[in-house]
């Protein structure tokens, strides 16, 4: 059974104008979208920026209200849930950002920003020191370090700590927004292996949202690649770089940086286009501007997701 | 001068606390500031001691120059100015200092719900607020103080209901900047609570920019309520109020000058040195690197 479901879901943000300005432009970040992730799994998600890959982890987190659709958590369905049911979905559901630096209190102590989630939910004072220090050493860092500030720490040390707070209330599930987008290459494996570990032995799962397909592969079973507010293709990761149908994918797929300079020529199929500007969704299938092989009924008539083998979705008519 | 980055790092761990107290301690004029509100805040609570009776009439001994006993000379009926001065204080002081605490009371709170809450009722507060702002505020509290009859607790409550829309618009800025950083959203994932992350996230940076907002207003208060009794709104005769003893004196301007000479003075002297323990805190508090030398 799968541990998180999301049908049709949908967030629009209207944009500009008070109420004297008349009719408003409405930004549709995700617009109508389904996935579904297994207990264990981590699904990858990627896309380019802007199209909406944050706000659905917000979405799931329930920290933005969806405008339409569903969400389905272990099998409840979670969209409408407020107070006390909210609570005992944060034990189970946990975040991690992209800035880490924005992301931490920059006036609490590293031991007061964990500590606050075992706060919330009436942790002991010995319990939750206790606990803190657990934390630090699962995420790697030396428990010594409690009394620190967020500044006097690197990137990948304040991820480790955006991490070791997410981890405080043991949730089943973690949604990783970018968590390494802001960190240096050399940095990013070692916060990566530490997420892959964690999963290991904490049973977790991942929502794993990026903007690079080669931090996705190294960490999911599952990608999904998001444009424009919807999925356009979901497939196992090993069967990626050989399956991969939708355009979009494959262009994306072009664009990772090959280290064989006399294979330059290959990468050479970049996408198309201005990244779309999601307050004005083209009609038809939304990516048909920057298709390279779009032809007519790309035009009028959008496509939906379907199931071409198993476990692998695509939205495209050219299939 | 810039100050390093190391410096930055030590003023944090040792608390906002000390690190302002010694910025501040650099900064001559507010330290000048910081002592005449002292040395008037001393007067005040001594003044039982030091002065004579504000409100014994001789008039035998009226519009007196200086002398030995009377420092300052007397006024128009007699009464010795200068310890008419010095339970003026006793006055002006916590007048202004209980009317800006009012102001902050209402004014901090409305805010922070503006800000926090967003949505319609934000621009309900605001236009509100917007109404306020769009009336010349002196000229509203002289409205209400009139309506509401003269004494110092009409003015404290005619200036509270007007000055109270500057400090709401004030933090709901700054509400507004802090509740959209990352820090809040993991708070609210972690659970904590809306009273949570606004005492534990948001008023912490609310609060330094109030604090120096304050101060600078501490002085337009003691100004205002200055100016209103010497109007007739404020403190009442035989109440030794600064404001009110320009009034008294203002006849007799060409005949004892001191009359009017000296309150002034004291009332330029208080809100000066608000105003410059004001700015001295805005430079000590301002969270940007560079500071002035």
């Amino acid at each position: 059974m799968s541990l998180l479901r999301v049908i049709d879901l949908a967030k629009h943000y209207g944009t500009g104008g008070g109420f004297l300005a008349g009719g408003r432009e409405k930004v549709l970040a995700v617009d109508g979208l389904s996935l579904s992730l297994a207990r264990g799994e981590t699904l990858g998600l990627v896309g380019e920026s802007g199209c909406g890959k944050s706000t659905l982890g917000r979405l799931i987190l329930r920290l933005e209200e969806p405008t339409a659709g569903k969400i389905f958590f272990a099998g409840e369905e979670i969209t409408a849930w407020t107070g006390k049911r909210l609570r005992e979905l944060r034990q189970r559901v946990q975040i991690v950002f992209q800035d880490s630096y924005s992301s931490l209190n920059g006036r609490q102590t590293v031991g007061a920003i964990i500590e606050e989630p075992l706060l919330n939910f009436g942790a002991g004072k010995k319990e939750r020191q206790k606990r803190v220090r657990e934390l630090l050493a699962t995420v790697g860092l030396e428990p010594e370090l409690v009394s620190r500030y967020p500044h006097e720490f690197s990137g990948g040390q304040r991820q480790r700590i955006n991490i070791a707070r997410a981890l405080a209330l043991n949730p089943e599930f973690i949604v990783c927004d970018e968590p390494v987008s802001s960190l240096d290459v050399s940095i990013r494996a070692q916060v990566l292996n530490l997420l892959r570990e964690l999963k290991k032995e904490f049973g977790l799962s991942y929502l794993f949202i990026s903007h690079d397909l080669a931090a996705v592969s190294y960490l999911a079973d599952r990608v999904a690649v998001m444009y424009l507010g919807k999925i356009v293709e979901v497939l196992a990761t090993r069967r990626l770089l050989d399956d991969a149908r939708h355009p979009y994918t494959r262009t994306l797929l072009a664009a990772v940086p090959v280290p064989d300079p006399r294979q330059r020529e290959v990468c050479q199929e970049v996408i198309k286009g201005e990244p779309p500007d999601p307050a004005k969704h083209p009609k038809g299938c939304r990516f048909h501007p920057r298709c390279p092989g779009a032809i007519e009924v790309c035009r009028r008539t959008e496509p939906v997701l379907e199931e071409v083998n198993e476990g692998h979705l695509v939205a495209c008519h050219l299939d | 001068m810039r100050v390093s980055k190391a410096e930055r790092l030590e003023a944090v761990r040792q608390g906002l606390l000390v690190s302002v107290l010694r910025k501040l301690a650099g900064d001559r004029f507010a330290l000048l500031g910081l002592g005449i509100i002292l040395t008037v805040m001393a007067v005040a609570f001594l003044a039982p001691y030091v002065a004579n009776d504000p409100v014994k009439v001789d008039l035998a001994k009226r519009l007196a120059p200086s002398s030995a006993l009377f420092p300052l000379g007397t006024d128009h009926l007699g009464r010795c100015i200068l310890s008419r001065l010095i339970y003026g204080t006793q006055v002006s002081l916590p007048t202004a200092g209980l009317t800006l605490a009012v102001i902050m009371l209402i004014g901090i709170p409305i805010g922070i719900l503006s800000g926090y809450c967003g949505g319609r009722v934000d621009n309900i507060i605001m236009r509100v607020v917007d109404v306020l702002l769009a009336f010349p505020s002196l000229v509203l509290a002289l409205v209400i103080a009139g309506m509401l009859g003269p004494g110092l607790i009409n003015v404290l409550i005619a200036l509270a209901s007007v000055w109270w829309v500057e400090y709401a618009r004030f933090v709901r800025a700054i509400v507004l900047s802090v509740k959209a950083k990352e820090f809040v959203l993991a708070a609210r994932a972690s659970g904590t609570s809306d009273v949570g992350i606004i005492t534990r996230h948001i008023l912490p940076d609310v609060l330094s920019p109030v604090i120096v907002l304050a101060t600078l207003d501490m002085g337009k208060l003691i100004l205002v309520i200055s100016g209103l009794s010497f109007l007739g709104l404020g403190a009442q005769p035989p109440a030794p109020e600064w404001g009110a003893m320009l009034n008294d004196g203002r006849p007799y301007l060409q005949a004892a000058p001191q009359l009017m000479l000296y309150p002034g003075l004291a009332i330029m002297t208080v809100v000066l040195a608000f105003n410059l323990l004001g700015d001295g805190l805005r430079d000590a508090l301002d969270p940007r690197d560079t500071v002035r030398v």
